[in-house]
């Protein structure tokens, strides 16, 4: 196994579109890590520019300590499993996962051992005499992994292999990827557009929009610290409630947050960091769960009340979402499933401000 | 549609399945019969008695043979050239990354509209400064370079639809350029691949003009349909029109074989270049 490094890596594809700009990042011997991001981030772009299948425009990528950028796909000792798994489909299941080994001249028996002892690993041992059409889509991508674990690269590369799937599948296969991972004590950099992959699976999470990398933090960081607007309503469902307003000071010399019609006091520890912001339009940002339900929680220094009408209840079964409106904004926030208001009922609720985030407004860059 | 909706229809179809086969049906009786009986009735479909024998004597007597035998190696060289160099073409230019592949392609789709009978005349002239005509070979080298852009361009279009994940797959699995065509596209290309070969097998087999051209000074080089005109022609006023038949009826039977064979290809190669047949 092996590290991966990019230093300052840029693709510019024809037309002049920058489908990654400037990426650097490294991944360390076995460690998982996942490059989340919306569609056309570039996400899937850095990955091929790993693989080699893309050319780079400028920068430079290191596999193992080695300088790889002229080196095709085929000998940077990397595997790759597709989003719509590219099995060949003339070939059975057996000769799907061998292909590979073939062409770099294994031994006969070394591959039949390889081959049934990857099948072993993925539970497909009775599918190796089929054909890839006539296998479901969850034992298609099972082959599709078998293929690239037969060869023990040094470094695996995941394409959204399960947006495919599923919901049931997807979840069931996320944990396989997880154990095998551990298993294989493999370096895997996996591509998915889905945070809940993401925070799942990887170690560390890369989240990237249009070709910039936005942060780069262990899953529970990201969450708690996000850099930035963007990072901070990609990662999370419901996604973060923003609200735009100003700053200002009260004559005891407390901050509090107003969009112009909640007002909300923030805890003394903040003034600090948010001095220089009174008068100034900022975004705040809240977590669905750090709004709470007032029959519940009892009020402390650091919760604010607000009033908000209810729109709408989804219930979800272990909790219920409800999105509110305060008058000048929605949000929504995360309620257990007991004790649940009714639609269009005026309710008090209480805002946890010690969890609250602050975003400049132009830059959106995390001011907390 | 219900049943009585779709009478009308079989009924047609059904006639001009008739009209169609009656010409053919009409070939093989005469070529049954003995010539006195052909000229008594000349429509008669069942012959009195099968005379097998006419086959034996086209096939000796009337040359059919060695006709038979140019045609087949013809055909097959044909065949064996335009799937090789067509399909290698064809994979240049829908899978692989090359500045101007599109100029070329678009080079060879215009020379379509130039029927080959306005080539004839300049490409016998430069067979004949390569010291082509009268050979097996010129034929084949001429019909290998005719049957080239329908083949490039049927073959291009079906390589567009198989995923380009396949490619990439195959780059990882080690693949070079020669494997990736060999290994992974050209086994999936069969159909597009069976019909080229059924359009190339026909253009080459029923071919008149171009082997007349290259075979004047040596009659034993004849094909099959250059050798049944000279045939009919060599007897201006008494045709024998048993053997002329059986000759004929020779000459199909590799057609017949073929397309019934694959059929199945032929159809779903036709629909994936996206010209409905």
């Amino acid at each position: 196994m092996a590290d991966v490094v990019l230093k300052d890596v840029t693709k510019i594809f024809e037309r002049n579109i920058i489908a990654a700009d400037n990426i650097s990042f490294e991944v360390k011997d076995k460690e998982f890590v996942v490059l989340v991001g919306p569609s056309g981030c570039g996400k899937s772009t850095t990955l091929r520019l790993i693989a080699g299948l893309e050319e780079l425009t400028e920068g430079e990528i290191y596999i193992d300590g080695r300088l790889v950028n002229d080196i095709p796909p085929k000998d940077r000792d990397i595997a790759m499993v597709f989003q719509n798994y590219a099995l060949y489909p003339h070939m059975t299941v057996y000769h799907n996962m061998a292909f590979g080994l073939k062409l770099r001249k294994y031994p006969r028996r070394e591959i039949e051992r390889r081959v049934h002892e990857a099948a072993e690993i993925l539970g497909i041992t009775d599918l190796l005499n089929r054909k890839p059409k006539a296998l479901s889509g969850g034992e298609q991508q099972r082959v599709a992994v078998g293929r690239a674990i037969v060869r023990k690269p040094k470094v695996f590369l995941f394409d959204e292999p399960l947006s495919n799937l599923d919901a049931k599948l997807r979840v069931q296969m996320r944990a396989e990827i997880c154990k095998l991972h551990s298993h294989l004590e493999a370096t895997i950099i996996y591509v998915t557009h889905d945070q809940v992959e993401a925070m799942t699976m990887g170690q560390r999470i890369v989240v990237m929009r249009d070709g910039v990398i936005q942060q780069i933090d262990t899953p529970l960081n990201l969450y708690n610290r996000p850099a930035n607007k963007f990072v901070a309503g990609f990662i999370g469902s419901p996604t973060m409630n923003f609200i735009q307003g100003t700053l200002s000071k009260d004559w005891r010399g407390g901050l509090s947050f107003s969009d112009g019609v909640i007002k909300l006091g923030l805890p003394r520890r903040h003034n600090r960091r948010l001095q220089s912001y009174v008068g100034r339009e900022l975004i705040l940002g809240i977590r669905p769960e750090d709004i709470l339900n007032p029959r519940f929680g009892k009020s402390t220094p650091e919760t604010v009340t607000i009033w908000a009408k209810v729109e709408v209840i989804e219930p979800m079964g272990n909790e219920t979402f409800l999105y509110l409106n305060t008058g000048s904004t929605s949000l929504v926030a995360r309620f257990s499933t007991t004790k649940i208001p009714r639609v269009g009922e005026e309710m008090k609720l209480m805002v946890n401000m010690s969890k609250c985030h602050f975003f400049d407004k132009d830059t959106e860059i995390a001011l907390l | 549609m219900g049943r009585f909706t779709r009478l009308p229809l079989y009924i047609v179809l059904v006639l001009w399945s008739l009209i169609c086969l009656y010409p053919l049906v009409w070939m093989v009786s005469t070529s049954l019969k003995t010539m006195p009986e052909v000229t008594e009735d000349p429509m008669a479909l069942i012959p009195k008695i099968f005379h097998w024998g006419n086959y034996l004597e086209a096939w000796t007597k009337g040359n059919f043979g060695t006709y038979f035998k140019n045609s087949l190696i013809i055909t097959v060289a044909a065949l064996f050239l335009v799937l090789w160099t067509t399909s290698m073409t064809a994979f240049a230019v829908a899978r692989t990354d090359f500045p101007g592949r599109r100029s070329i392609l678009y080079a060879l789709v215009i020379t379509l509209f130039i029927p080959a009978e306005a080539t004839l005349v300049p490409v016998f002239h430069i067979a004949k400064g390569l010291h082509l005509l009268n050979s097996l070979a010129g034929i084949i080298v001429v019909s290998v370079a005719g049957s080239q852009v329908v083949s490039i361009y049927l073959i291009q279009a079906y390589l567009r639809t198989i995923p380009r994940d396949l490619d990439d797959a195959a780059k990882i699995d080690g693949c070079n350029l020669f494997q990736r065509y060999w290994y992974v596209i050209l086994p999936l290309a069969k159909p597009v691949l069976a019909t080229v070969a059924i359009l190339t097998f026909m253009g080459t087999w029923n071919a008149y003009m171009l082997p007349l051209a290259f075979t004047m000074a040596r009659p034993e080089l004849r094909t099959l349909p250059v050798g049944l005109v000279a045939f009919q022609s060599g007897f201006a006023f008494s045709v024998n029109w048993p053997l002329l038949c059986a000759g004929a009826a020779i000459s199909i039977v590799p057609v017949i074989a073929l397309y019934v064979f694959l059929q199945r290809y032929f159809v779903s190669g036709i629909a994936a270049a996206g010209l409905k047949g």
